[in-house]
């Protein structure tokens, strides 16, 4: 097989609709009746009855069997909310086009769709139809084909062709809304330093000191230097980036519905957080318990740390075994130096872990998952569900 | 979305205008033809009116509708109407059942439709058309039949696409608050309403229907006459056809001629008769107060599904197969007297006069069937004693004039001068000149025609022809002559039937029309029987010519009789007639092969042995030359289409990077043959990564490549002539590695 072609004829399933059978049953009556009366009329009408019914196989067989399809969709996707894709229909054929065709996804799990639809696909043209998903659980999901079908002309038949395109994607938990700001703005750190060599308008002025040696006489401001025995330099401040470091205790002994629930929310409320964060430039750090052992991600900005901890949050697994202490343990202190901590528990009594960090730490928030509610507003019910 | 004007493929996500004005006339052409069939107007005019407004409704795009309860209302109308025509007017149910399809569609109408309820209609109207065809077989019914399949078709194709569109403006996810708004979806599913493509479609399903339903209509084994359908118009008219048992002559009027086919006669071999075709039905001997009856003795009857003659004779026997309109029954027609006679599910009475009838079981559409042979003039011995045994009539018996017939004093007088003025002309006197004489006379003398003066009361109507009027139709001039030759001793009687003018060359087939309609006389003489004699002028053809409106007429009456004939009639026998005809013919074929081949191989023998070319051999070597011709031109044209089509690829830009950018597809083939894996659900884009690592070849390179081919083919893309020459490079410099 050449590479730019598809299986064209992997299957091609036929399926009665509704209207079919109601016309099937007419045209099994019609022909009882021919065979019964005898009367050549009704035998030319029980004639065209299965004539339409020939035509509805044959056309239809023919405009799916000659029609090329291409998924293109997103690899990352939010939870719960409705996600643009096209699929690239193509009629191969060089005579006929292809009239009423349908794509959608073979077999979707944990997802809903609302198929994607051609009127009319000219020969040798290619078509973008569009269509929408939304996933309804986070994580790895498979999409296993694509299924393009038509009931073209009488509706009568559905014919359905399945093209095998196996994908992942990652979906991320889904977003809530934050009801009060965690992430509080202008936690820029100072130094008392010169202005750093590299520029580039991140330094901002602090104040003014007086000359010391080795310091640039390009620093120096002469205007309040003026009156004064020693000459007075500018100080200047750089901005510490933004840090976020959401740890999220999500072990639990076992797992029931309610757990799950819980840990779903906090999951969202993670994922909210951070995706904030990321928007106002902060570096984010995320760890997290995981079958496997604790999952440490680092701090950084950008969009691959933003995919990264996403990620991990929507590969969270069941965790039994890792808690806050080990968390902890694995994240070393000193990278916390700086940062906002955000540090999500299941309640209960303080571990000597969080205990440690409370001491160590004032730019701390620790949240109850129990209370989770107070901070924030999850998805409603119906988009759950 | 930028602010733009909506554009058709917007519009007809709303537009209902595509689908209503199509439906509403094929909504209006089903009950027309329900109507039609059981020739009922109420049905008819409602129909049309309801279906008017709505039309004229959607044009002007309003949407007219009533509450659904009071559609509901009127449909439970409906059904107390269809409970009261068949319990009380006693209407047949399959009628009562079209009636109520028909309300229930008008009904219908004027609600709000959803698409369930578009399907409804189109499935009542379909119900209805279907509940007509089993009510009529006419021609008009099937004619118009077919226009309603074409528009049901069509109805149903926009339909199916409109569902599909509706269904992608009302899609919803469950967490969306509301469906996309249509001019999104708009440009996700439609560019432009595919007209022209949807009647291409619909010619091409059209065509397979045709095809299916031709084959179903031939091909499904048939197993004979079933009962008759429930309102047969034929069987109606079958009633009051035939011929019957008495003529009377005196009345005035105008006689109109139908050009309503009634009979297709065709004469089997060679044996056809030159000329016209006098197909007698009935003839008369006692006349008597201006009317013909049947002579005395005529109802002896023997009644036989087949007559047999012991000793006929195949000299002069010319058998016809007839197909006749079931109106003209019982009255079988024949050329000459039918001597055998068989006819296809139905019993036969012959008389003495040899006037055939034929009783069937059932009345239905379909043309009555029957085959005759009769022996052509001139009758030898044996065949004259044969007919005088079935007359049961000694010969001696017919000379002389007929006792049944009442010859006026007036008319024998005039017989008299008539028999003086031949004399005076010729020497010759015997019945057969005396005949010729009165039917030249008559022909000459006396003036043809159809609108008939009233005979004056108490006359006789010959008498009033003769000597008062001078003009009448062919009975007048068949009667008066009867009467002349009888009043000398001539014994002549009235033959009634059909004159067959109209015969189609190619086929060597009559075809006989009701205005063929015609009576001449019967001379009797013991050296030839009964001969025939026609004393009508030659008036007759010319009252049937005319413009091309009659021609027209005449075709669609020839259109009726052979749907009737062929279609209608079509049943188990005509089935195994043909199938036994296909055989014979399959194996007249195979004789005929191998024949032929016989006598090639023997060419050949010869051709090889002694170096000797016969006709055979040279027959097969300009066959195969021929072969050689034919598949040579298919090739150049084959050729030269690939090269016109690469032409037009060439100046079609998008066309012309495609083809030379097929370099990029030839390359992965070429790869996949060097041993790249082969997996079929691989994109493109990981096989050109699988193949970077597997060869040391440059990625960015490779994805270059492909990503060119996807924006190319999907995209609709078209590169400039740098860009297409920098990719054939590109895969050039591929090559070279791959070799190395």
């Amino acid at each position: 097989m050449s590479a730019h072609r598809q299986p064209r004829d992997n299957g091609i399933r036929f399926r009665l609709t509704r209207p079919g059978w109601v016309f099937a049953a007419m045209t099994v009556s019609l022909g009882l009746a021919a065979l019964r009366t005898q009367q050549s009329m009704i035998f030319i009408m029980l004639g065209s009855f299965l004539g339409a019914m020939v035509a509805s196989v044959w056309l239809a067989r023919r405009m799916v069997s000659g029609t090329e399809v291409q998924r293109d969709v997103p690899d990352r996707v939010w939870q719960n909310q409705p996600v643009h894709l096209g699929y690239f229909v193509r009629n191969i054929r060089r005579r006929g086009a292809a009239l009423g065709l349908g794509v959608e996804e073979v077999a979707p799990k944990g997802m809903v769709a609302a198929e994607g639809f051609c009127v009319h696909l000219p020969p040798q043209a290619a078509f973008r139809a569009g269509a929408r998903f939304a996933a309804r659980r986070r994580g790895r999901l498979l999409l296993g084909g694509v299924r393009i079908k038509t009931v073209f002309p009488f509706g009568l038949l559905l014919a359905g062709r399945d093209s095998h395109q196996p994908r992942e994607i990652i979906v991320w938990p889904g977003r809530g809304r934050l009801k009060s700001n965690l992430l509080h703005q202008g936690a820029s750190q100072t130094s008392a330093r010169p202005p750093s060599r590299s520029g580039g308008g991140q330094d901002e002025f602090f104040g003014l000191r007086e000359y010391r040696q080795g310091d640039s006489p390009r620093w120096i401001h002469w205007r309040r230097s003026a009156g004064r025995r020693v000459p007075v330099v500018r100080e200047m401040a750089q901005p510490m980036p933004d840090v976020l470091w959401l740890v999220l205790d999500t072990r639990r002994d076992s797992y029931d519905d309610r757990r799950r629930r819980d840990m779903e929310r906090s999951l969202r409320f993670a994922a909210t957080l951070v995706e904030q964060a990321f928007a106002r430039g902060y570096q984010v750090a995320l760890a997290m318990g995981s079958l496997r052992g604790p999952v440490v991600i680092p701090p950084a900005a950008g969009r691959g740390q933003r995919r990264r901890v996403l990620d991990a949050l929507a590969c969270a697994d069941e965790n039994t075994t890792v808690g806050l202490d080990r968390i902890l343990e694995a994240i070393e202190g000193r990278r916390m130096q700086n940062a906002r901590v955000v540090v999500l528990t299941r309640g209960g009594e303080p571990t000597e872990g969080m205990a440690v960090l409370r001491n160590a730490r004032q730019g701390l928030t620790v949240l109850d998952e129990a209370r989770l509610e107070d901070v924030f507003t999850d998805q409603t019910e119906a988009e759950v569900r | 979305m930028p602010v733009r004007s909506f554009t058709p493929a917007e519009l007809s996500l709303t537009e209902r205008k595509r689908l209503e004005q199509p439906l509403l006339v094929m909504i209006w052409l089903g009950v027309i033809l329900f109507a039609l069939v059981e020739a009922r107007l109420f049905y008819a005019v409602a129909g049309t009116l309801v279906v008017g407004l709505n039309l004229m409704v959607v044009r002007r795009g309003k949407e007219v509708f009533l509450k659904r309860f009071f559609v509901n209302i009127a449909v439970l109308a409906a059904t107390a109407v269809l409970l009261l025509e068949i319990f009380l007017k006693g209407l047949p149910a399959l009628v009562a059942l079209g009636h109520y399809l028909i309300l229930i569609q008008l009904c219908k109408l004027f609600e709000r439709k959803r698409n369930r309820d578009y399907v409804q209609m189109i499935a009542l109207s379909l119900t209805t058309v279907v509940a007509a065809g089993l009510i009529s077989q006419e021609l008009p019914f099937a004619v118009l039949l077919v226009v309603y399949l074409v528009l049901a078709a069509r109805v149903t194709m926009i339909f199916t696409l409109k569902r599909g569109l509706d269904a992608a403006a009302a899609a919803r996810l469950p967490v969306e608050p509301a469906p996309l708004p249509p001019d999104r979806v708009a440009w996700n599913v439609i560019r432009h309403w595919p007209g022209s493509a949807l009647r291409r479609r619909l010619a091409l399903v059209l065509a397979v229907v045709v095809a299916t339903a031709v084959g179903t209509f031939f091909l499904v084994p048939r197993t004979g006459a079933g009962p008759a359908l429930l309102l047969d118009r034929f069987e109606v008219e079958a009633a009051g056809g035939g011929i019957g048992d008495r003529i009377v002559l005196g009345e005035a009027g105008t006689v109109h001629l139908s050009d309503q086919v009634v009979m297709t006669v065709r004469f089997d071999g060679d044996s056809s008769p030159a000329g016209p075709l006098y197909l007698r039905g009935e003839v008369y001997e006692r006349y008597e107060d201006s009317s013909w009856s049947r002579g005395p003795g005529t109802n002896r009857a023997a009644e036989t599904s087949h007559t047999d003659p012991p000793d006929r004779t195949d000299r002069n026997a010319v058998t016809k197969r007839v197909s006749m309109h079931p109106s003209l029954l019982p009255t079988a027609y024949a050329a000459y007297p039918a001597v055998e006679l068989a006819t296809e599910g139905g019993s036969i009475r012959q008389n003495t006069l040899l006037s055939t009838q034929i009783s069937t079981d059932e009345f239905s559409s379909r043309p009555v069937r029957y085959t005759a042979t009769s022996w052509l003039p001139p009758l030898d011995h044996a065949q004259r004693r044969y007919l005088s045994e079935v007359r049961d009539i000694p010969t001696e018996r017919l000379a002389g004039a007929s006792p049944y017939v009442d010859v006026s004093e007036r008319a024998g007088d005039l017989a008299a001068q008539w028999f003086r003025d031949m004399l005076n002309r010729q020497d010759e006197d015997s019945d057969r000149a005396v005949a010729r004489y009165i039917e030249q006379r008559l022909r000459r003398e006396y003036e043809y025609t159809l609108d008939l003066p009233a005979a004056r009361r108490g006359r006789d109507a010959v008498d009033e022809f003769l000597h008062h009027h001078r003009r009448g139709h062919c009975e007048y001039f068949a009667s008066a002559m009867v009467i002349l030759c009888n009043a000398l001793d001539v014994r002549a009687r009235l033959a009634v039937g059909f004159l067959a003018q109209e015969r189609d060359e190619r086929t060597g087939e009559y075809v006989v029309r009701r205005r063929d309609a015609h009576a001449w006389v019967e001379v009797f003489t013991p050296e030839t029987d009964w001969i025939i004699f026609d004393p009508t002028p030659g008036d007759q053809a010319d009252a049937a010519a005319g413009g091309w409106r009659r021609r027209l007429g005449e075709l669609w009456a020839s259109m009726q009789f052979a749907w009737h004939d062929r279609v209608i009639g079509y049943d188990a026998r005509t089935q195994q007639a043909i199938v036994g005809r296909l055989r014979e013919g399959a194996a007249e074929a195979g004789r005929s092969v191998r024949t032929a081949v016989r006598r090639l191989g023997r060419s050949l023998h010869r051709l090889l042995a002694e170096g000797y070319l016969d006709r055979g051999a040279a027959g097969l070597l300009g066959m195969l030359l021929f072969t050689a011709a034919v598949l040579w031109v298919i090739i150049v044209v084959r050729f030269s289409r690939r090269r016109l089509w690469l032409r037009r690829s060439m100046d079609d830009p998008r066309l012309g990077a495609q083809y030379r950018l097929r370099c990029i597809l030839e390359l992965i083939d070429e790869l996949e043959q060097r041993g790249l894996q082969q997996h079929t659900d691989w994109t493109l884009r990981r096989r050109a990564a699988e193949a970077a690592e597997r060869f040391q070849l440059p990625e960015d390179v490779l994805m270059e490549l492909v990503s060119l081919h996807y924006r190319l083919r999907w995209g609709g893309h078209v590169p400039d002539e740098t860009e297409v020459r920098s990719a054939e490079l590109s895969v050039r410099d591929l090559r070279r590695q791959i070799a190395a």
